[in-house]
């Protein structure tokens, strides 16, 4: 039985052909694939290598129906690792956009695996400071205004 | 949820930026704090940021520390704060406990889940890690001395001697010292009805110098040598002569992770293990140096169990002739052969100047 295929477009034009199985873990594409079946879907804010990225992780996490159904826990252990892994390679920058990714297309696990990968980055940093340098947020505040929070930080009532 | 200032973090939406911070560990966030208004802002109101720990089930340990000021003899809850300004983990004070009697040990201070208990001579309170209010609750129905208190799922054991009334064998009635067990359901909030007098000895004592839960069992480590150990089995109430192995060292300031207990022993400097389902000591290893230099001349060291595989030492130093108090975060590790390792993450000088005795340390869920 051949398995049914759809057709995602990046913002390049890049055309990129997924088992239907495995983009519906999204739950925009689920819905778009129900409202216009047999046609491409354009992804316009999404890059193509965002895009391989976020199929790369749903191929890995779709539910095999068809497999004789024996998923041991140890494989979600397994999944666990690999996800680990998978947001370990990514850069800030591309993480950043595939957690957009993730939250536009829908996609919970994703969203989750990502969240969790920028926070431990905000936990790593050391200061303040580097939490600013490393999303590029502007620092706001005034010296005086910073040492008050500093005082107010030494007695958290 | 307001309209912030500027966005949290630029190209991500606020709501995404919640769920993030919400995942970054409560530890870190007087250092969130600091980095912008808007991250002032969503720190401070707090109520956003725990609901939706709580809609995405993050708990996490924190610990918190009962000291006491021997200057002017108060007791004061403080926190653990990660990386605070300067990038060291600091007890930072969070409140001062009233009514605690200035006898209070570390055996009257027991964690249930996000509450601290404090059973000391003078009243019973709880301090709720969440709000960081503190609650006077109804103090125990009788008087018990050199108690010793054990959580176990939602209930607070309070073990000590009491004074009873009893009936001798000519019908007359006399008091005298027995040791008793009574029960605080944290649930109800409320003390079970029947005091449990235990016919373990007659008389004060056996005294016990530490407790720990190992197998859902309390475990009273006898100040003396050998004999005066048991294992109180809260189920079917019964009591038991300690193992003798577990009653073999001389075991104090201990804690429990993943079923094993592992205390700091200061004649050896080596922090010690012993797993229940072994039956057998041993040596932690990987920390002999690290414990050698630091712990050389702690008079004790408190182990404190901090979340799965981690536990952290607390105990004190001397520097620049200045007392202080250190703190170790130390990752445990089981190798294929079952040798227990050790890494110490960190060690930082929590407490800077020597004025504080640690009376306990508690790692609370929030």
């Amino acid at each position: 039985m051949s398995k049914k295929m759809i057709v995602l477009k990046s913002s390049e034009g890049v055309s990129f052909v997924v088992e239907e199985a495995v983009a519906r873990q999204s739950k925009i594409i689920s819905f778009l694939v129900e409202e216009f079946p047999d046609r491409e879907l354009p992804l316009t804010n999404m890059t193509s290598e965002i895009l391989r990225k976020t199929i790369e992780y749903c191929k890995k996490h779709v539910v095999e129906d068809d497999g004789g159904g024996d998923s041991s826990s140890s494989s979600s252990g397994d999944l666990k690792e690999w996800d680990v892994k998978f947001v370990a390679e990514i850069d800030q920058p591309r993480l950043m956009d595939l957690l957009m990714a993730a939250n536009y297309l829908d996609i919970p696990s994703l969203l989750d695996v990502t969240c969790q990968k920028v926070a431990d980055t905000i936990a790593a940093c050391n200061d303040e400071k580097e939490i600013r340098a490393t999303f590029n947020i502007e620092n706001d505040f005034t010296e005086e205004e910073v040492e008050a929070i500093r005082m107010e930080n030494q007695y958290p009532i | 949820m307001e309209p912030l200032l500027s966005p949290l973090i630029p190209s991500l939406p606020d709501d995404v930026a919640v769920d993030i911070v919400a995942r970054v560990p409560r530890s870190h966030y007087p250092t969130l704090s600091l980095v912008s208004k808007s991250f002032r802002k969503l720190i401070a109101s707090s109520k956003l940021l725990y609901k939706r720990r709580s809609q995405l089930g993050i708990t996490q340990h924190r610990l918190y520390a009962l000291l006491r000021n021997l200057n002017t003899g108060d007791f004061s809850l403080y926190i653990l704060h990660r990386k605070l300004n300067d990038g060291y983990n600091r007890l930072v004070r969070v409140r001062s406990l009233p009514f605690i009697s200035s006898r209070a040990r570390g055996s009257c201070c027991v964690p249930v889940g996000s509450e601290v208990y404090v059973f000391n001579d003078i009243s019973a309170l709880s301090f709720d890690c969440t709000s960081h209010k503190v609650r006077c609750i109804p103090d125990i129905t009788q008087r018990m001395s050199y108690r010793q208190v054990s959580a176990l799922g939602k209930k607070v054991y309070v073990i000590g001697d009491a004074y009873c009334h009893y009936v001798d064998e000519e019908n007359r009635w006399s008091q005298m010292w027995q040791k008793a067990v009574s029960v605080f359901d944290t649930e109800t909030q409320s003390w079970e009805p029947t005091l449990v007098k235990e016919d373990l000895s007659v008389g004060l004592g056996p005294f016990w110098c530490d407790s720990v839960v190992v197998e859902d069992k309390i475990c009273l480590k006898g100040y003396v040598n050998g004999g005066d150990s048991f294992v109180y089995g809260p189920e079917e109430r019964t009591w038991e002569a300690m193992d003798e192995v577990l009653n073999s060292e001389e075991w104090e300031g201990a804690c429990v992770v993943d079923g094993v207990l592992y205390y700091h022993d200061p004649s050896e400097k080596v922090l010690r293990a012993y797993d229940p389902k072994q039956g057998c000591w041993s040596v932690v290893n990987g920390l002999e140096e690290f414990l050698a230099v630091e712990t050389a001349q702690s008079k004790w060291c408190d182990a404190v169990s901090y979340g799965p595989n981690k536990l952290a030492l607390f105990f004190p130093k001397k520097q620049y002739g200045e007392r202080m108090i250190c703190c170790a975060e130390v990752a445990l590790e089981r190798s294929r052969g079952g040798e227990i390792w050790g890494k110490v993450e960190w060690c930082h000088i929590v407490i800077g100047d020597g004025l504080f005795n640690m009376v306990k340390v508690v790692a609370v869920t929030v």
